[in-house]
């Protein structure tokens, strides 16, 4: 057994304070002086101090003129684990066989110098011990009998120990201890802050792990009650919290609502509580001010703060409450309820915003979701709406001897707001009623009125005789029901099919193109008249023209000519014209598809913005 | 589009807008914000100044018409009855008292008249006598 040696005295310590021995020469000095220099910067640079603990201690052995040096270090897990203090060898340089590092019977057990720390005696900036290692340990020891140690220590925590080897105490010059000191202090700081850094690697890598699972599930999670429920036993498991709760804003403004919570007594959200998004309470003043809001203990602060009586029988004492940001913009807050007062560490504040910032955007991610299957439902809505509209159209052209009748209808959007009908009216000479109409205004709207405007022109077609009556009655009708957000325009004739007689009226309706086959050329039915709904009476006249064998009507609403290609020209009636003229000779389906063409070419890629309506009807030249 | 706001002294305060550019669908909201924020700041008397308006669409229609419904409702004694609008119409002497229109393009003349606009909207192609108008 070796002992410290009192009756030998331990040496007097020397140079604690880095200072050096004005013995040494000025050579020495400086190569002292820019060696140690080289190994503290080497020991704080290093952030695998471990790594560079060899070349340091070889570096110093040299230095100190002897030969043989190591470093053993606590290990830090083994108290935890075996109930005692074990040491590994950290660093060795030089090792006489006798101390080779893989021989257990050498670095088996204790020394020394262990017992010195777990002693708490190796105060002194070094000690100098006669090592036990050395004396049991068999093999070559090169002569080594003793050792000078310098303890590693952090504050008053020892780490370890710096060990150099000697045959005898005279070996040890006071410059060398000086040194060994000097060096020891080293690499106890370099430790340490290696430790430190290690500590905080590990939880952020255990913090990063955390937050990653945190957001792999909560992105994962695509229904927002679901989300949040899983939200708040995420975070009450990971922060160790009692209880914690998610609060959003209510329906009612100034609110928040608990919208999920976990280990509360009574629930929150059963209870369907509200409290109030001001100053009075925590997650309103954390949703005012943007910032984490933390109370280890309610009961040193303000007795007087809002605590209704179903929040006191919660008995918490102490909360955080962290607001969930969306681009600075307050979403929600998280709160975290304890029943013992707790402050929590540095590392859970920070985790604690970084896992609301994924919060904040799993449940924005959650919302746009649950928009979009709305949107979804609203498509199906529309999908639905076009089919309704579509069933509204004629579904077959009337048929009469001589005359042929074409029409297409293609809405901008799902839905849209012109229509087309061809309505048989009653008694003779046989006669058709044909209307062409363009609800102003986008949207569901306008195609919900295009629904009614429809049945209620076909409905005032069949009580009245000629067109004007129709229109004005079908207005009066329109304006009963609806106010004046909307309008339409709308042309209705009424064909004889024998005689070949066209009486027309218009309401605000382009007027359709007549192209007769004696001119070769297009006439405009013009006729003056409001558009329907504006006002309870409306000035609508009646005109009349003579269609011949071998003329066309086109009846077209406004997305023909105003269709636009990527220059944003218009199609316009000039195109249209020529299309028609162009095309004369060709049966009502074969002037309308070239027309449909035409307008198809000239847009290109620019989508159409309105709706596009077109009716041809051609009186067969005579023979055919 | 954009809206060049004047204020102009007739026999009563005229505001003008000069709309520049077209008006439609994408258009529409602005020019009906613009018209309401006016009417909200005291605008009884409107003259559009169509001068530089390229395009009129149904929906620039349904802007205009709006307007007109705005100053025609709320602006006190001016309540004519649609009868009497009617009347008036068919006689060709009903004009709107608040809401007229300055020289417009053939094009979008064109579309007032098809739509019969231009039966309730007094349309000047001389600014002075469209201001004196009112």
């Amino acid at each position: 057994m070796s002992k410290h040696l009192p009756e030998m005295g331990v040496l007097a310590p020397i140079a604690v304070d880095g200072t050096l021995d004005p013995s040494l020469s000025t050579n020495d000095l400086v190569e002292h002086l820019s060696t140690l220099n080289q190994i503290s910067q080497a020991l704080n640079q290093a952030i695998d101090v471990q790594g560079v603990l060899d070349d340091a201690l070889g570096r110093l052995v040299k230095l100190m003129g002897l030969e043989t040096g190591w470093i053993i270090l606590k290990d830090p897990q083994a108290e935890e684990r075996f109930g005692e203090s074990r040491y590994l060898l950290a660093a060795h340089h030089n090792l006489p066989p006798a101390l080779a590092p893989d021989k257990p019977d050498a670095w088996g057990g204790s020394c020394a110098c262990q017992e010195l720390i777990e002693a708490g005696r190796p105060t002194k900036a070094y000690n100098e011990v006669y090592c036990s290692r050395l004396k049991r340990a068999r093999g070559s020891r090169r002569g080594l009998v003793v050792h000078a140690s310098a303890p590693l220590r952090s504050g008053d925590q020892m780490l370890g120990m710096l060990n150099v080897a000697a045959p005898d105490w005279e070996s040890f010059s006071p410059q060398a201890l000086s040194l060994l000191t000097n060096v020891g202090s080293q690499m106890g700081i370099a430790l340490e802050r290696a430790r430190l850094f290690d500590v905080l690697k590990q939880q952020r890598w255990q913090e990063q792990e955390a937050l990653l699972s945190l957001s792999r599930r909560l992105l994962s999670h695509l229904d927002l009650d679901d989300l949040i429920s899983h939200m708040v036993e995420d975070v009450r498991y990971l922060l160790s919290a009692d209880a914690c709760a998610l609060l959003l804003p209510a329906e009612e403004p100034g609110f928040l609502e608990f919208s999920a919570t976990t280990g509360w007594h009574r629930d929150p959200v059963q209870d369907k509580r509200k409290v109030p998004a001001d100053g009075s309470n925590g997650p309103g003043r954390a949703m005012q001010s943007r910032d984490l809001l933390l109370v280890p203990d309610i009961r040193e602060h303000d007795t007087r703060a809002w605590m209704p009586d179903w929040l006191q029988a919660e008995g918490f004492v102490g909360y955080a409450v962290v607001p969930l940001l969306l681009d600075g913009r307050p979403v929600g807050v998280l709160l975290l309820n304890q029943r013992e007062p707790r402050s929590p560490r540095d590392g859970e504040v920070r985790f604690l915003q970084l896992m609301a910032g994924q919060a904040a955007m799993a449940i924005e991610k959650s919302r746009l979701h649950e928009e979009e299957v709305k949107m979804q439902a609203l498509e199906k809505d529309l999908a639905l709406g076009q089919q309704i509209q579509l069933s509204l159209l004629p579904k077959s052209r009337p048929s009469a001897p001589g005359w042929e009748f074409a029409a297409f209808y293609q809405a901008a959007r799902e839905v849209g707001g012109d229509f087309y009908d061809f309505i048989e009216l009653p008694g003779e000479p046989r006669r058709l009623g044909m209307v062409i109409a363009d609800v102003v205004g986008k949207g569901v709207a306008a195609a919900l009125f295009m629904a009614r405007g429809s049945t209620i022109i076909h409905t005032a077609a069949l009580a009245n005789q000629n067109p004007r009556d129709t229109l004005s009655q079908a207005n009066s009708l329109i304006l009963q029901h609806q106010n004046s957000e909307l309008f339409v325009t709308a042309f209705y004739a009424v064909l004889d099919t024998n005689s070949g007689v066209l009486e027309y009226s218009s309401a605000g309706h382009n007027p359709p193109l007549w192209h007769r086959s004696d001119t070769g050329q297009c006439h405009e039915l013009r006729v003056p008249g409001i558009v329907l709904g504006i006002f309870q009476q409306v000035a609508l006249e009646n005109h009349q023209v003579t269609i011949a064998p071998g003329d066309y009507l086109v009846l077209y609403t406004d997305g023909v000519t105003e269709a636009m290609n990527a220059d944003r020209a218009f199609f316009d009636q000039k195109r249209l014209e020529a299309t028609i003229a162009a095309n004369a000779g060709g049966t009502a389906q074969q002037v309308l598809e070239a027309i449909v063409e035409r307008v198809r070419v000239f847009a290109g890629d620019i989508p159409p913005s309105d709706d596009i309506t077109l009716m041809v009807v051609r009186r067969c030249p005579e023979g055919v | 589009m954009e809206i060049l706001v004047l204020h102009e002294q007739a026999r009563v305060p005229v505001t003008v807008f000069q709309i520049k550019g077209e008006l439609t669908a994408e258009t529409d909201v602005q020019f009906l914000e613009q018209a309401e924020e006016a009417y909200q700041a005291g605008m009884r008397n409107l003259l559009l100044d169509l001068t530089k308006l390229t395009f009129l669409s149904s929906a620039g229609l349904r802007a205009i018409h709006k307007v007109f419904m705005l100053l025609r409702e709320k602006s006190p004694g001016s309540g004519s009855s649609d009868d009497a609008v009617l009347d008036g119409i068919r006689a060709g002497t009903y004009r709107s008292g608040h809401l007229k229109l300055f020289k417009p393009s053939s094009d979008v003349m064109q579309v007032l008249s098809t739509t019969g606009f231009d039966m309730f909207l007094k349309i000047y192609t001389d600014r002075k006598k469209a201001l004196a108008s009112f």
